[in-house]
């Protein structure tokens, strides 16, 4: 029992990474149609952000805001320079635009860093665990839930209280008449992405903690996650993005810890293979419409 | 009536989607207080014109000034700003939006005008239909309540002039007896429209004015009691010229 609990608050704080992620994605998709595969890496960015914040002697929650600020900034600074040329311009071109932005940054951070991990030591609050009687949880998946917990109620205020939240949801509805109300759409899209890159900022602060180093790749495997997620939740779903994050973090422990032993490597095929189940038979993913993707 | 600059000045608007040009060279003008009517049948243009004021249609050539100022290349979200809305064809009312989120939208681009997204009440007391159901999904309403949240969304920006492409299209005739009697009392609050309608009757019944389209461009113009007594109205629709 307690071995169950203890991978269900793992599961619940891998997932909850992955729905910071998700969620991020899912908003950009539904406001232009843009699978942003340059998201993961401003977790990476957000890392090596970090790091260099904690050379400078800084104290390390000073690093975990400049960590954030970073990620928000380069989201920002992506939509400005490879998205906004190619507004209206087909799914397919704002992909590989993406795609493109991506390798750019992974080639930056190899050249300009290094190929290799670099280490990024968090402070020891994060590594302990509480002892509960029941069940021992890890100090960081604790810190994961709540951040993640906290990171959502905050989207959510954001998204259905304030006039600009409202407006990203309309936007995600009907573009043109949201422009018609008066919403700038150049202010519209850079603030979403300002709001994905910062969610994109917090799970690559979760991730890294989880892994103490920071590689040019980092970001490569959670994004491709928090794409599956989306695509489980329902392509455009926000509430289905947070879904299918946790849906698949929770997946990936238990089948990690219940798995017998030799087949532990094929983990991921099984992993993938029952999203691919899920999909056969709810085509349009938990909370997506059933009509064809646009 | 007409007295002073118009309002809204359209001249020589040509609007092409690819080679297809659906409006050729129309040039219009409403003035403050006047409500007009454009008529035609399905494909005449009418549409098209109405979104390329807008600049959500794309226009190939021509003018258009609104309130003194040139908006032929101005954002939708500035000419909104400026005081012209639409209420879209097939009203386009954001249906995952509640109706009373549909109503703060809506004041967004007024806010220079004091509209406030939080003050409701005067859509509310318009169209008391809505009032009861301002926390459901815009999505879950009826056609004619859609409707009504379409045209009210457009008022809450306190706009100074609203084109409306096709109020009375899929609804039942009581509905859009409904429909009317609100732009009626519009207008007799000093509203000033451009009405797109395939309902001639309809659209006639509100308008000072109207213009008739065919294959986009102008074919006949007059005031909406010369248009209403012409027989050359029904040609237009039937594809004649």
């Amino acid at each position: 029992m307690d071995i169950f609990l203890q991978q269900l608050v793992n599961g619940l704080s891998l997932g909850g990474t992955y729905a910071l992620l998700a969620i991020g994605l899912a908003i950009i998709y539904s406001i232009m149609g843009l699978i942003n595969f340059a998201h993961g890496d401003l977790m990476t960015l957000t890392g090596y952000a970090m790091i260099g914040v904690v050379a400078l002697g800084l104290p390390f929650p000073v690093a975990i805001l400049c960590g954030l600020v970073a990620a928000t900034l380069a989201a920002m600074a992506m939509e400005r320079i490879a998205f906004r040329p190619l507004r209206g311009a087909s799914g397919a071109s704002m992909l590989l635009s993406s795609l493109a932005v991506s390798t750019v940054l992974h080639i930056a951070f190899q050249v300009l860093i290094s190929a290799r991990p670099q280490a990024l030591p968090f402070p020891p609050m994060f590594s302990g665990a509480m002892d509960l009687g029941f069940a021992r949880i890890g100090n960081i998946q604790a810190i994961s839930i709540v951040v993640a917990v906290l990171a959502l109620i905050v989207v959510n205020a954001i998204l259905y209280r304030l006039p600009l939240g409202i407006a990203i949801r309309a936007a995600a509805q009907d573009f043109d008449a949201t422009r018609v109300m008066g919403v700038q759409a150049n202010r519209l899209i850079s603030l979403a992405f300002g709001l994905s890159g910062v969610l994109a900022g917090i799970a690559g602060v979760l991730w890294i903690a989880q892994r103490g180093s920071v590689d040019p790749a980092l970001g490569f495997n959670p994004v491709i996650k928090a794409f599956i997620a989306v695509t489980l939740g329902g392509l455009g779903s926000l509430q289905g993005a947070v879904l299918g994050g946790l849906f698949l973090g929770l997946l990936e422990v238990f089948l990690r810890a219940y798995l017998p032993e030799d087949t532990l490597p094929y983990r991921e095929a099984v992993a993938l293979t029952l999203v691919v189940f899920v999909l056969l038979f709810r085509p349009q993913g938990f909370m997506g419409k059933s009509e064809a993707v646009r | 009536m007409a007295n002073g600059a118009p309002l809204l000045e359209v001249s020589d608007l040509n609007v092409a989607y690819g080679a297809v040009r659906a409006v050729r060279g129309v040039s219009l003008s409403v003035a403050e207080g006047e409500v007009v009517s454009l008529l035609g049948a399905n494909g005449a243009g009418k549409s098209s014109l109405l979104n390329a004021i807008m600049r959500l249609a794309p226009k190939t050539g021509g003018r258009v000034t609104f309130d003194g100022r040139d908006i032929t290349d101005m954002d939708p979200e500035r000419i909104a700003a400026a005081g012209l809305t639409i209420v879209f064809e097939g009203r386009r009312v954001f249906p995952k939006l509640s109706v009373s989120e549909n109503l703060l939208l809506g004041a967004l681009a007024g806010r220079r005008r004091g509209a406030n997204g939080r003050d409701q009440g005067r859509i509310y007391e318009m169209f008391p239909a809505l009032a009861d159901r301002q926390s459901q999904l815009a999505g879950t309403l009826s056609g004619g309540e859609q409707q009504m949240l379409a045209i009210g969304r457009a008022l809450m920006s306190k706009p100074k002039m609203v084109l409306m492409d096709e109020p009375s299209l899929g609804l039942a005739p009581k509905i859009v007896d409904e429909v009317f009697e609100r732009i009626e009392r519009l207008k007799a609050e000093g509203m000033t429209m451009l009405i797109v309608e395939q309902n001639v009757a309809m659209g006639l019944s509100v308008a000072d004015r109207g213009l008739v389209l065919s294959s986009g461009q102008v074919v006949q113009q007059g005031t909406a009691a010369e248009l209403a007594a012409s027989d050359s109205l029904t040609d237009a629709y039937v594809g004649g010229s």
